[in-house]
C-alpha cells in the first residue's frame, strides 16, 4: 500500500476524524447512560450486553462490522486475484453463517432472555453443569479470541502504515488506536461498541461501492471483456475448478457457516438483541450483505487480473492499495471516497477488535473471576477486573506482535479451528437431552487437539478438507457415540429437557 | 431414582414461557425440509458437476459454471432471509404483547 496518491497527511487527517468520531460515540454512550440511569457501568449485562436492549440499526451494524474485518477487504481481494472465479466461494460461505445461526439462535435467544445468560459459557454451565466442560470451553474461547485480537492488532498497524505511506509508523498506529478503542469501550461498553460499529459499517459499505464503480470506470464498464481477457491470458483462473478446490469450497461452507455463528462475540450479539423480532430482522438482512461486501471484493480481485497483470503473491497483497490508488487517480470525488474507504478499512479492523476484546473481558469477568475466584463480588468489581485483565492481554499481544516468537508461532494462528469445537455443545446440546457432559468434554478436547496438530504439522487441509472441519467431525462423533454409551437416568433426562425447553 | 417418572411426563413438551402457553411456535430446527432444501442449494452452488467446457458462454462477465453458482448464491440469500422472517417465531408474540402493554 505504498505510494498512494492520497497517502500522507490527508490519510492522517481522515484517521484522526474517525478516531474523534469513535471517542465521541464513547462519550455520548457514557453521558446518555448517566442521564437515563440505565446503569451501563454498574451491571454486567448493562456493560457487556448493552442492557440487552440493542435496536435494529445498532444490532444489524454490530453484527455486520464484527463479521467483516479490514482483512476481509484487503486479504480477500488478493485471494480473488490469485484464485480467480473460484473465489466466489467467499460469498456463499459468508451467507451460510445465517444458516449456522438458524441452527441454534432461535432457541438460545429465548433461553438467554429467560435465564439471563451473559457469556457463551453461561449456557454451557446451565446445560451441562460441569466444571470441566465450562473451563475447557472458556479456555478454547479465550485462546481463539486472543489470537483473533492479535491478528486485528497487526492489521491495524499495517493498514494505518499503508494508508499514511509510513507517515504514522506501525507501532504508533497500534498504540494510538488501541488507546482510542479502550477509551470508548471503557466509557460505553457494548453500547459504544455497537454504535461505533454503525459508523464503521457504513463507511466500509460506501467505500466499497465507490471502489466498484471506479473499477467499472477503469475497465471501460465491460465486466464481460475482463472475463474474455482472463480466458485468454490466465485460463486457469476461469476454468471449472478441480475436485480439490470444490472440496475446499464445500468445507469452507461448513467451517465458516458453523464456526462464525458460534464465535463468542457473535453469540453475545444474540443475547444483546432487544427482541426476537429485531434479531430476526437483523439476521434476515445480514443474509444479503455478503453479496455487497465479499461479492464486491471478489469483483475487485477479478477486475485487477486485467488491470494489474502478473503480480506475485506479495504483490497481490498490495492489491487494494494499488486499486484504490488508481481509482483515486480518477479525480476529486473518487479521491475523497477512497480516503473514506481506507479510513473505513482501518475502522473495520477496529470494529472487529473491539467486539473481540469486549467478549474476552466478559469471559474474564463472568466465567473466570465471577465463577471461580470471587463469586460474591459485586458487578462493578467484576467489570473492573475484566477491564484490567483486558488491558494486560492487549499489552501482551502487542508485545507478541512486535516480537513474533521464532518457534511455536503456530499457537498464535489457531482461531477458527478451535473456536468451532464448542459448536456441538450448543447445536446438539440445545435439542438432544441425552447429550452428556463427558462425551462433550472429550469430543471438544479431541477435536481441538486434532485440528491443532494438523495446523502445527503444516497439514492445514487433507484433500481440501480443513483441519477444523475434520476435528469437528471427530468431535461430533465422540459426542454422539459417547452419549449413547453413557447411561443417563430418567431424572437427568428430565433435568436436561427442562434446561432446554422453550 | 430412575423409573419413578411416567412415560407421559418424560414426553411432556415444556413449551411454556413466562407462564403463558404459546401458540404458533415456529422453530427452524423442527422442520427437516428446511435443512434438506438448504443442503440442496449449497451442493448445487459448488461447481463439482460441470464438464470442463462449462466456461462458455460467458454471462455478465461470469463463466457459465460461476454464473450458476452466483444464481444459487442469490437463492441462498433469499432462502435464509425468508426462513428468518417466516419460519422463526418462538417468543415474539409474547414479547410484542408485553411491549404493547408497557407502551
Amino acid at each position: 500500500m505504498n505510494d498512494l496518491t492520497f497517502s500522507g497527511w490527508s490519510g492522517v487527517t481522515i484517521l484522526l476524524v474517525y478516531a474523534l468520531l469513535m471517542l465521541g460515540v464513547g462519550v455520548w454512550s457514557y453521558l446518555s447512560d448517566k442521564k437515563s440511569g440505565t446503569n451501563i457501568q454498574e451491571t454486567m449485562s448493562g456493560y457487556y450486553l448493552a442492557g440487552k436492549n440493542l435496536g435494529l440499526v445498532a444490532l444489524f451494524f454490530t453484527l455486520y462490522a464484527t463479521q467483516y474485518s479490514g482483512n476481509t477487504v484487503v486479504g480477500y481481494a488478493a485471494s480473488g486475484y490469485r484464485m480467480g472465479y473460484a473465489w466466489w466461494m467467499s460469498v456463499p460461505y459468508m451467507i451460510i453463517i445465517i444458516g449456522g445461526y438458524l441452527l441454534f439462535a432461535p432457541r438460545l435467544y429465548a433461553l438467554a432472555k429467560r435465564h439471563e445468560f451473559l457469556t457463551p459459557t453461561d449456557w454451557l454451565e446451565h446445560r451441562f453443569n460441569s466444571k470441566a466442560v465450562s473451563l475447557l470451553a472458556t479456555f478454547f474461547m479465550v485462546w481463539g479470541l486472543g489470537n483473533y485480537l492479535l491478528e486485528q492488532l497487526v492489521a491495524i498497524g499495517q493498514g494505518v502504515q499503508g494508508l499514511t505511506a509510513g507517515t504514522i509508523p506501525y507501532q504508533y498506529a497500534v498504540i494510538f488506536f488501541v488507546i482510542v478503542m479502550v477509551v470508548y469501550e471503557w466509557l460505553g461498553g457494548m453500547k459504544a461498541v455497537a454504535f461505533t460499529d454503525v459508523i464503521q459499517g457504513i463507511s466500509l459499505l460506501v467505500g466499497l461501492a465507490v471502489m466498484l464503480i471506479g473499477g467499472f470506470v477503469l475497465t471501460g464498464g465491460h465486466f464481460g471483456e475482463v472475463a474474455n481477457y482472463i480466458a485468454t491470458n490466465a485460463p486457469e483462473k476461469i476454468a471449472v475448478p478441480p475436485m480439490k478446490v470444490n472440496n475446499q469450497w464445500f468445507s469452507m461452507l461448513i467451517l465458516v457457516g458453523v464456526g462464525a455463528a458460534v464465535y463468542p462475540h457473535a453469540i453475545q450479539r444474540i443475547y444483546s438483541a432487544k427482541s426476537e423480532r429485531i434479531l430476526k430482522k437483523s439476521l434476515s438482512r445480514m443474509a444479503w450483505m455478503p453479496l455487497v461486501t465479499t461479492g464486491v471484493v471478489f469483483a475487485i480481485g477479478i477486475i485487477s487480473i486485467q488491470i494489474f497483470p502478473g503480480l506475485d503473491k506479495m504483490g497481490s497483497e498490495q492489491l487494494v492499495g494499488l486499486f484504490a490508488n488508481k481509482v483515486a487517480g480518477l479525480g476529486g470525488f473518487y479521491y475523497f471516497m477512497m480516503l473514506l474507504l481506507f479510513g473505513g478499512i482501518v475502522a473495520a479492523v477496529i470494529s472487529t477488535a473491539d467486539s473481540v476484546l469486549l467478549s474476552l473481558q466478559s469471559m474474564v469477568s463472568q466465567d473466570i473471576y465471577g465463577r471461580y475466584i470471587n463469586p460474591g463480588a459485586p458487578d462493578t468489581k467484576k467489570i473492573k477486573v475484566g477491564k484490567i485483565v483486558g488491558l494486560i492481554v492487549i499489552a501482551f499481544l502487542i508485545y507478541i506482535a512486535w516480537n513474533p516468537p521464532g518457534t511455536l508461532f503456530e499457537i498464535f494462528v489457531l482461531k477458527f479451528e478451535i473456536l468451532i469445537q464448542i459448536a456441538p455443545a450448543f447445536m446438539l446440546g440445545l435439542y438432544w437431552k441425552r447429550l452428556s457432559k463427558w462425551p462433550v468434554f472429550i469430543g471438544m478436547l479431541s477435536g481441538g487437539a486434532l485440528a491443532g496438530i494438523m495446523t502445527w504439522t503444516g497439514h492445514k487441509t487433507i484433500a481440501g478438507w480443513y483441519g477444523g472441519v475434520i476435528g469437528l467431525v471427530l468431535n461430533i462423533t465422540i459426542c454422539v457415540i459417547g452419549s449413547y454409551l453413557v447411561s443417563m437416568g430418567a431424572e437427568e433426562q428430565i433435568k436436561n429437557q427442562k434446561a432446554t425447553a422453550l | 431414582m430412575g423409573g419413578v417418572y411416567s412415560k407421559e411426563l418424560l414426553q411432556t413438551n415444556y413449551n411454556n414461557f413466562g407462564g403463558v402457553i404459546m401458540k404458533n411456535v415456529k422453530e427452524p430446527i423442527k422442520k427437516p425440509w428446511i435443512w434438506m432444501v438448504m443442503i440442496v442449494i449449497l451442493v448445487l452452488g459448488v461447481p463439482w458437476y460441470f464438464p470442463e467446457s462449462a466456461v462458455y458462454p460467458i454471462i455478465f462477465g461470469f463463466p457459465l459454471w460461476a454464473f450458476v453458482s452466483v444464481i444459487m448464491t442469490v437463492v441462498l440469500s433469499w432462502y435464509l432471509s425468508y426462513l428468518c422472517k417466516h419460519e422463526w417465531n418462538i417468543v415474539e408474540d409474547e414479547e410484542e404483547r408485553q411491549n404493547g402493554e408497557v407502551q
